[in-house]
């Protein structure tokens, strides 16, 4: 299997209404949630650590406080560090586009489902790093560079009524 | 240079407002010339063909209008459609290149030359027929593409849009 090939799944991703939980690791530490793709303009992050945050075609909306909210602008789903973009891989860094740190490379590992490939940052190739895809839900469930590493630990295809009432806050046509 | 170079490159395209005049040929026999402006980035365009037939989309809505008859209009956008659409070369993120369900794909090897670079194309349904396009490596974008179906060729490539053109899309942006 040939990177482009590995690409024409993630690109083509087009499926809405998931859920996924992740696992971070960074300089800071290791910190857990979940995200939400209700479509390609419409997400949420919501770490366990009660960090909210959710954007919409009509804004975003950033967690401050017990119940209290602090209104914004729409916030990309690209924005870099997003694992939101996990889950619409179109959207993620990774792709060598002129504003991505990181492109694909071979060779492509596949063991059932899942392929991974090499990441080579667009400026410095000797800086390089690994993303897994998941080819049945043509969705990222590993990324790995220097310094940081996030991976879904679960998929599903729900939204829960909890989280839709907060996404409807920002994306009230739905 | 690596093919996932060139894809990086197509996928980043962003032009504010850009004009080009094309060729398209057609395996049926047909053949048609025209001109492809785009702006906003994707989301309002106008393809103006030679023989009068005029077709564009905005926010607003889409419109297309044949030489001498009537003019067709509808409250939503109107998509590109078509493998080899003017306009998708000029914003290749928008190609039917990129997904398992496209007929096509981008294959290796890469052969550049100058500011510009050949990719192969490979049909994934039905498989075993080839194309290729080329790809403007300074904007990313496709100034060529041809298939078993046809080919299309953008030239002229110029930044921005003409005074007439805008007020066109007025009604559409």
């Amino acid at each position: 299997m040939e990177p482009i090939e590995v690409a024409g799944y993630l690109l083509g991703q087009r499926t809405k209404g998931y859920t996924a939980h992740y696992v971070h690791h960074d300089e800071r530490g290791r910190r857990t949630g979940r995200i939400v793709l209700w479509d390609r303009r419409t997400w949420l992050l919501a770490e366990d650590d009660g960090y909210v945050m959710f954007s919409g075609p009509e804004g975003s909306e950033i967690r401050v406080g017990k119940g209290r909210y602090q209104r914004g602008p729409a916030i990309p789903l690209g924005l870099t560090d997003n694992p939101a973009a996990f889950l619409r891989p179109r959207h993620a860094p990774i792709w060598g586009r002129p504003q991505h740190d990181w492109r694909l490379a071979g060779p492509v590992q596949v063991e059932g489902n899942t392929a991974t490939l090499r990441l080579v940052h667009a400026s410095d190739p000797t800086l390089e790093g690994s993303v897994t895809a998941d080819l049945e839900y043509c969705a990222i469930l590993d990324l790995q560079v220097p310094g940081r590493r996030t991976t879904l630990t679960c998929i599903e295809h729900t939204v829960s009524a909890a989280d839709q009432r907060l996404l409807q806050r920002v994306d009230p046509g739905r | 240079m690596d093919l996932m170079e060139v894809v990086g490159l197509m996928l980043g395209a962003r032009p504010r407002a850009v004009t080009a005049d094309y060729t398209d040929d057609d395996v049926t026999g047909t053949s048609c010339t025209g001109r492809i402006v785009v702006i906003d980035d994707g989301k309002t365009w106008l393809d103006d063909r030679d023989d009068g037939i005029r077709y564009m989309s905005g926010p607003r809505g889409y419109e297309s209008k044949v030489k001498n008859g009537p003019t067709e209009r509808s409250d939503r956008p109107g998509g590109w459609t078509g493998g080899r659409h003017p306009g998708a070369m000029l914003l290749p993120r928008r190609a039917y290149l990129w997904s398992t369900s496209h007929q096509w794909r981008l294959a290796d090897p890469v052969q550049v030359s100058g500011t510009t670079a050949e990719v192969p194309l490979v049909s994934q349904q039905p498989t075993g027929y080839t194309g290729r396009i080329r790809v403007d490596l300074r904007h990313g974008y496709i100034l060529d593409f041809e298939t078993i179906h046809g080919q299309t060729t953008l030239t002229g490539i110029r930044d921005g849009i003409s005074g007439p053109d805008l007020a066109v899309l007025q009604k559409v942006r």
